[in-house]
Parts: structure tokens; C-alpha cells; sequence
């Protein structure tokens, strides 16, 4: 239960300027308030397990990333010899480090833009414009758990047939596999026919032809025009920053950083301030409802 | 990333999400008949039961074959639209990201090419293993354009890199396939065509049929 609702187009502008951002930004220093900020925003949605998900997904591609930057990319002029006359760059090394936080910060935010924006809202942006589609994926969606509970009554059934015949001699893998098929082919056979019934009830009931209403609906509301106030004015002054080198360091040709530089500036704090609403929001729900 | 780069792929990405958006507009204005978008909701529903069981083992999934058999029975309009839709409603199951749109472009163009090969990959067993197994690696390809956005440069070296981390996955998917197509090609055939000469194809529903038999 959401007290404060905000249109879903505003969501999805703000995730995507979010995730642009990420890939912009090479400062280790504003890297890791965005990592922070990103995962106090998922622990306040309430969706800390999928941090497990992310993690398996981001490990090996992370690692893939470390690797191969280095590998392909022989820029910086400071080397570091591994195998006799074969160097990679320490450039290259941080590169491809900086690279792989930024795909966790962009895996993180996906992840927080799914619990955000539920499907029904997605498909109701959508359904405007394509509204076909949009019945196509709602069928869809449908349709899914309805074939596996027949998946599930087929397997019984053969189960069943199987006890009766009495054979209990071990099966080789081929068989099982055929079998397999055999029963997701009369599974897809089954649903093939009861779905053509459907579009005949479909019909009947005059599908298509008035124009489809959405259950949802959303208007442009004064917290909107705000929010979408807040988060223009803030990239517009982050975009700035970053246009006069606040939030990106030098890696190529030579590594330069230093902390004090980047800390504690405007561009600074207004980034730190386009990562806040939504974390003031759930905050918000949390202190209300608990 | 400089500006430069990071510029270049947001424009391939617009251009990507245009390409999409643009064929389901034509598919909008075709007026498709209700049969017709019940069936593609199945045949999306089918691809992803035949890849949620595997979900976690990359390469291994049936949502292939499903999209190839479509795109072979009932042309390449359906056959692409199945495509393009089936990583959209995995995503809102499994989480969606900038990934899905590449995704949606590798299974849509499967589904495409099997609609234009039809009358060749129907006749021809080997063509269609082939066919299938050669798809394994296209769609490997036409993914891992998402890994590329994190290198320092897109060089020919590094393109090769990620090609061939991800060549085992590509060789498994395409081994799938290609072993799906040939065991079960006549199965789903028989299946997917019955409804089609019953429903789809011909305009005035079942009437039609019923006085054939």
C-alpha cells in the first residue's frame, strides 16, 4: 500500500536518468554514495533478498569485466608486468573496477524500478498507445500458471497410467526426455484449442469494439509537477558539474585522483540530492505505517 | 565513459526501442483478429514455460525451438511478435532491464528469419538443425552487445573477448535447438498447423472446416 502515489511515467523518467547518470559518474568517491543511496532505497522497499539475485548475476559478468578491460585495452602509462614483456595497465585495471561498480549500481537500480513500477502500471503506459499488445502480454501473463497447472494434472495422469501398467523397469534418459515432449505436447495441443474457445468468448462478448479502458488510472498530480521540479533542476546542476569535471576523474592516459577535490562542493550535494526523494518517500511510509 | 561513447549508445538504444515500438504499431494498425492475439498469447506463455524450469542455466531453453516452430508454421509477422514479446513478459516475471531490449531484438529477428526461410526449413531436415543451431550463436551475439557498454573501447579485440567468454552458452543453446528441431520438428508441427488451417487462416472460423469434414 503506497499513501503517496506517483504517475508511473515519472518513475520511469527518473530510473532512466538515474542509470544514464551511473554510467556517466567515474568518481570511486560519488560512485559509492550512489551505491549507498541505491541500496538504502532497497532495503526501504523492502527487497534485501534480491540482493542475492543480483549478486549471482553480477559476479561472473564483473569478473568477465575486470579481465577483459585490461586485456584489450593496452592505454596508460602505468604498466604492470606479469608475464616477462607482457604488461597490462593499472588505468585499464581501475577502469574496468570502476566499470563493474557501475554495473552493480545500474543491476541495483533495475531491480529497485521492478518493485517500484508494478507491471499493471507498465501496461497501463502502454496500453494507450498499443493496446493489442498490451492484451497480448496481459493473456500472457495469464496464461502462464494456467499451463503449468496442466502441465501438473498431465503428469498426474501419466503417473497414474504408468502404476497401472505395472512396469517399474528403470527408464534411460532418452525415454524420459520423449516423454517429456509427449506431455508438453499434449499440454500446448490442450491449450491451443481451450484458447481458441477464448477468442470465440472474447468475441461474443464484443472485444475491440470500443475502444479499451484501463482499470488503473493516473492524472499528473501537484506531487508529480514537484517531483519531476526536483529532478530536472538536480541533473540539470549535476549535468553541469559534470560538464566542468566534478564526479569523473582522469584514468586514461594517467590515473589521477584525489579526495579532497571532489568532496563537498554544490554539484555534490545536488546529486546527493536527486538520489533523496525516493528514499524519502518509502522513509516516510515506514515512519507512518510502523 | 566519455560523452562521445556513452552518446552513440543511447542513440542505438533509441533506435533499437524505435524499431520495436514502430512493428507494433504496424501490428496495431493491421487490425489483428482476436483469434490471432490469443494465439500469440499462448505461444508467448508456451516459450516461457519452456524456459522458467531453466532459467538459472544459460543456453538451455526451449523458448527457441517454441519461437522457430512459430516463425516456421505461421509466418514471420507472428513469429516476430512471439519473439519480441517473450523476453517482455519474462522480464516482468524474472525483473527487467536495459538487457531485455536486446533480448527482444535477438529472439524477434529469430523468429523473423524463420518466418522468411519457411518453405525451406520445412522441407529440409538438416537445413532446420542448422538453421537452429546457427541461431544459438546469432542470438549469443546479439546479447552480449549488453557487456560491451562496460569496456573501456570497442575494439576488434576486445568484441572478441566477450565473444568467446560467451561461446560455450552459444554452443549449448545452439545444441538444444538444433537437437529440439530435429526430435520434435513433426510433433509441434502437426500440433501448431492443425490450428492454423482450423482458425487462423481460414476468415470465417470454424464454419469453414466443418464443411470439409
Amino acid at each position: 500500500m503506497k499513501l503517496t502515489i506517483i504517475h508511473p511515467a515519472v518513475y520511469v523518467i527518473y530510473y532512466l536518468l538515474l542509470v544514464i547518470l551511473a554510467f556517466l559518474y567515474n568518481d570511486p568517491y560519488y560512485m559509492i554514495s550512489f551505491l549507498i543511496c541505491v541500496s538504502a532505497l532497497i532495503m526501504l522497499q523492502g527487497i534485501s533478498r534480491e540482493f542475492k539475485n543480483v549478486i549471482q548475476f553480477f559476479i561472473p559478468m564483473s569478473l568477465l569485466i575486470i579481465i577483459l578491460n585490461p586485456l584489450v585495452a593496452q592505454v596508460g602509462t602505468t604498466r604492470i608486468y606479469v608475464l616477462g614483456s607482457y604488461f597490462i595497465t593499472l588505468e585499464a585495471l581501475v577502469y574496468g573496477i570502476l566499470m563493474s561498480l557501475s554495473l552493480l549500481i545500474i543491476l541495483l537500480l533495475f531491480a529497485s524500478y521492478n518493485r517500484a513500477v508494478s507491471y499493471q502500471e507498465m501496461l497501463y503506459l502502454f496500453s494507450k498507445r498499443f493496446p493489442h499488445i498490451s492484451m497480448i502480454i496481459v493473456m500472457a501473463l495469464r496464461f502462464i500458471p494456467l499451463l503449468s497447472y496442466r502441465l501438473t494434472e498431465v503428469n498426474k495422469i501419466s503417473r497414474f497410467n504408468q502404476e497401472n501398467q505395472g512396469n517399474q523397469k528403470t527408464e534411460s534418459r532418452v525415454d524420459k526426455i520423449k516423454k517429456t515432449a509427449q506431455m508438453l505436447a499434449v499440454v500446448v495441443s490442450w491449450s491451443l484449442e481451450e484458447s481458441m474457445l477464448t477468442a470465440k468468448s472474447m468475441k461474443a462478448r464484443g472485444y475491440g469494439i470500443m475502444k479499451r479502458t484501463s482499470y488503473l488510472s493516473y492524472k499528473l498530480r501537484k506531487i508529480d509537477y514537484l517531483f519531476i521540479l526536483v529532478i530536472s533542476a538536480t541533473t540539470l546542476i549535476c549535468t553541469m558539474g559534470l560538464a566542468n569535471g566534478f564526479g569523473r576523474i582522469e584514468i586514461y592516459p594517467t590515473l589521477h585522483f584525489s579526495v579532497h577535490e571532489s568532496m563537498f562542493n554544490p554539484y555534490y550535494f545536488s546529486f546527493l540530492f536527486l538520489l533523496l526523494p525516493l528514499i524519502y518517500l518509502e522513509f516516510k511510509e515506514r515512519l507512518i505505517w510502523h | 565513459m566519455d560523452y562521445l561513447t556513452l552518446g552513440s549508445w543511447i542513440v542505438a538504444f533509441i533506435v533499437m526501442i524505435g524499431v520495436i515500438l514502430a512493428f507494433f504499431r504496424i501490428f496495431e494498425k493491421s487490425k489483428p483478429r482476436v483469434e490471432h492475439l490469443v494465439l500469440i498469447a499462448i505461444l508467448v506463455a508456451i516459450s516461457i514455460l519452456g524456459s522458467l524450469p531453466t532459467a538459472a542455466i544459460p543456453g538451455v531453453q526451449a523458448a527457441s525451438f517454441i519461437i522457430i516452430m512459430t516463425g516456421i508454421v505461421f509466418g514471420r509477422e507472428t513469429g516476430f511478435i512471439t519473439g519480441v514479446l517473450t523476453p517482455l513478459v519474462l522480464g516482468l516475471f524474472l525483473g527487467l532491464g536495459y538487457w531485455t531490449i536486446l533480448q527482444m531484438i535477438g529472439w524477434g529477428l529469430m523468429g523473423l528469419t524463420a518466418g522468411i526461410f519457411q518453405v525451406k526449413l520445412e522441407e529440409n531436415r538438416y537445413l532446420r538443425a542448422g538453421f537452429g543451431f546457427a541461431w544459438g550463436f546469432f542470438y549469443g551475439w546479439i546479447t552480449n552487445i549488453s557487456m560491451l557498454l562496460f569496456l573501456s573501447s570497442v575494439t576488434l579485440t576486445s568484441v572478441l573477448g566477450v565473444y568467446i567468454a560467451s561461446a560455450p552458452f552459444d554452443l549449448l543453446h545452439g545444441v538444444t535447438n538444433a537437437v529440439l528441431l530435429i526430435l520434435f520438428f513433426g510433433l509441434f508441427e502437426r500440433i501448431f498447423k492443425r490450428i492454423r488451417d482450423r482458425y487462423i487462416n481460414s476468415p470465417d472460423g470454424e464454419a469453414k472446416s466443418l464443411n470439409k469434414q
